[in-house]
């Protein structure tokens, strides 16, 4: 597998985040990474990788802060 | 009618006139007025003197005022590199990570506890045993830590349930700490009753600190906590002292190695405070944790018989805390934990870093808690609730899980977020926000949510309730209350109980 093949999973639990908040980030970060939504019962998940390998890591934490950021800001999950 | 008499603050009489004041908030505590600021100082002020503060009043060079810049609540003196000094020194665990690992190696158990937090199984089960493997790749993760101390928490169940690998764990993990270069510690929550002289022995000599439960006075402890001997006080009381004398024999000061106790109050605890307290005393304890039930486990299906109205327990807490004190007083040294906890922050300016107890909470960034099967969770409380069949704080497993996945868990993450005080509705205006703390997952199982609501939170309750009382105290200004809190909050390491550097001889 190459570097530039990993991808990491997030999973944003449904009581704790709002899916709204996952559609937002993921538009603002859109420029900087390949993103694939998906939901499971209990999650909305997201497989992502950043457009530079060596920056997905930070991505997928920035990503993450921006989306409790927003659910946060929205006034919780739901 | 002066707005300054007694009773709560008539602010709007006061007429408070913003902008010579610091950052503070405000509470009525007795007939005076507790003033805390940004970074944790505090001061207690007459009504005619915060009258004068609120105001904007306060003389220049008047005794009120150097007591105000002294403490850093004026405006024009205020001192920013000393508050963000006083921060830094209260939020140092932030730079840490997890230090306490849990690892429940069975959740077989011999006693059934009627509040049993745990959620044990029956001895047969034998399926709920931790495996060596299991255990070898927690210890992996606990090791990987960025905290460079670590403490491996032995739980059940009961840990002497499955000794073979609460042995392994000694040993994998001693040595492994040494190739690492960590500083590690361990400690077992045992009720002893299967503890024999060779599993005392082994403990001992790889310098595990043993903890255990008492629920107070026989009768009520056995009735709480059952064997079918129904003899699970005389067990513990038969091991404890065993135990303590191993310590004094070892050249070990007694006054700092002992067995730790930990009481569980029931309802059928509170009328007992005084009894509660001579036992612990009379077992040579001298620390007692006066812990209300948590909502976990069994005891959220049998809470309905033991829970009880915070008011209760507040009223218990404060016989309690005053018998302590008065033992004190004449000589005898015991405290209670979590007023120990509480006026370090207070007086220290410290965090003595009690996981449940500090912004923001430990979940995940000061703990993680590795199930037999190998599952980890963010706590041991969103452990239990996994048991009770809700799965939220579940982070992953030590098969595939790797560290940054973990303390960097989009679950940890919103735990750490709805437990920072500094932007928690309520607390961001409470007096007592620099010293206390909320529990995410407690917020969880009573409220629905892991920000919780304070003002309905019995957590918030018990803890204003403490808090009041500490603040009484320290009003008043007793000479003897003060000089046993300032014990209290005397820290003294516990360095036997770390690994040595030498492995031992058995490796």
């Amino acid at each position: 597998m190459t570097e530039a093949a990993t991808f990491i999973d997030l999973r944003f639990h449904r009581d704790f985040y709002a899916g709204a908040a996952i559609d937002e980030a993921v538009k603002v970060f859109a420029r900087f990474g390949e993103f694939h939504l998906s939901e499971a019962p209990d999650a909305w998940c997201v497989r992502m990788r950043a457009l530079r390998p060596a920056q997905t890591q930070r991505l997928a934490h920035e990503l993450a802060n921006y989306v409790l950021g927003v659910t946060v800001q929205r006034g919780g999950a739901t | 009618m002066s707005a300054l008499a007694s009773g709560p603050l008539d602010l709007v009489a006061l007429r408070p006139q913003a902008g010579t004041q610091a950052f503070f908030r405000h509470r009525a505590i007795g007939d005076k007025v507790l003033i805390t600021g940004f970074e944790g100082t505090w001061s207690l002020l007459t009504r005619e003197e915060f009258g004068r503060f609120a105001a904007g009043a306060v003389v220049p060079g008047s005794e009120l005022h150097t007591r105000l810049v002294a403490g850093n609540f004026l405006r024009a003196e205020y001192d920013v590199r000393r508050a963000v000094e006083a921060v830094k020194a209260r939020r140092r665990f932030l730079h840490a990570g997890p230090n306490l690992h849990i690892f429940v190696v069975t959740l077989r158990c011999n006693e059934t506890c009627v509040y049993c937090h745990a959620s044990r199984a029956n001895m047969d089960q034998v399926q709920t045993d931790m495996s060596p493997e299991v255990a070898e790749k927690a210890v992996e993760l606990a090791l990987r830590s960025t905290s460079p101390f670590i403490t491996i928490e032995f739980q059940g169940g009961e840990p002497l349930v499955n000794f073979p690998v609460v042995q392994h764990i000694c040993r994998y993990a001693g040595r492994r700490a040494q190739e690492l270069g960590k500083e590690l510690q361990f400690t077992m929550v045992s009720n002893f009753a299967l503890m024999d002289d060779a599993k005392l022995d082994f403990l001992i000599e790889h310098r595990v600190q043993l903890c255990t439960s008492i629920d107070g006075p026989e009768q009520l402890h056995n009735a709480q906590r059952k064997l079918p001997t129904m003899d699970a006080h005389q067990r513990a009381v038969h091991w404890i002292k065993r135990i303590n004398q191993r310590y004094v024999d070892m050249g070990l000061d007694p006054t700092l190695y002992h067995v730790e106790a930990l009481l569980t109050t029931t309802r059928e605890t509170l009328p007992l405070w005084k009894q509660v307290v001579d036992t612990y005393v009379g077992l040579g304890c001298k620390a007692l944790f006066l812990r209300p039930i948590d909502p976990f486990g069994f005891a959220d299906r049998t809470r309905l018989r033991l829970e009880y109205p915070r008011s209760a327990y507040l009223e218990f807490y404060r016989n309690a805390l005053d018998y302590m004190l008065e033992l004190n007083r004449q000589g005898v040294q015991v405290l209670e934990r979590y007023a120990g906890i509480f006026l370090t922050k207070i007086l220290r300016g410290e965090d003595p870093n009690f996981l449940d107890l500090r912004s923001p909470a430990g979940a995940g960034i000061g703990q993680l808690a590795y199930n037999y099967d190998g599952k980890i969770f963010s706590c041991d409380e969103g452990r239990m609730l996994h048991e009770m069949g809700d799965s939220k704080f579940l982070l992953g497993d030590v098969h595939t899980s790797g560290y940054r996945d973990l303390v960097g868990h989009e679950t940890v993450r919103a735990m750490v977020l709805a437990s920072n005080l500094d932007g928690q509705p309520d607390c961001v205006n409470c007096t007592y926000q620099p010293y206390c703390g909320t529990i995410p997952t407690f917020n969880y199982k009573n409220q629905g949510s892991i920000f919780g609501r304070m003002r309905e939170s019995s957590v918030c309750a018990v803890h204003k309730g403490i808090q009041d009382h500490l603040f009484e105290k320290l009003a008043a200004g007793d000479p003897a209350v003060l000089a046993a809190f300032d014990r209290w909050t005397t820290h003294r390491p516990r360095e036997h109980f770390v690994q040595p550097v030498q492995a031992p001889t058995e490796l």
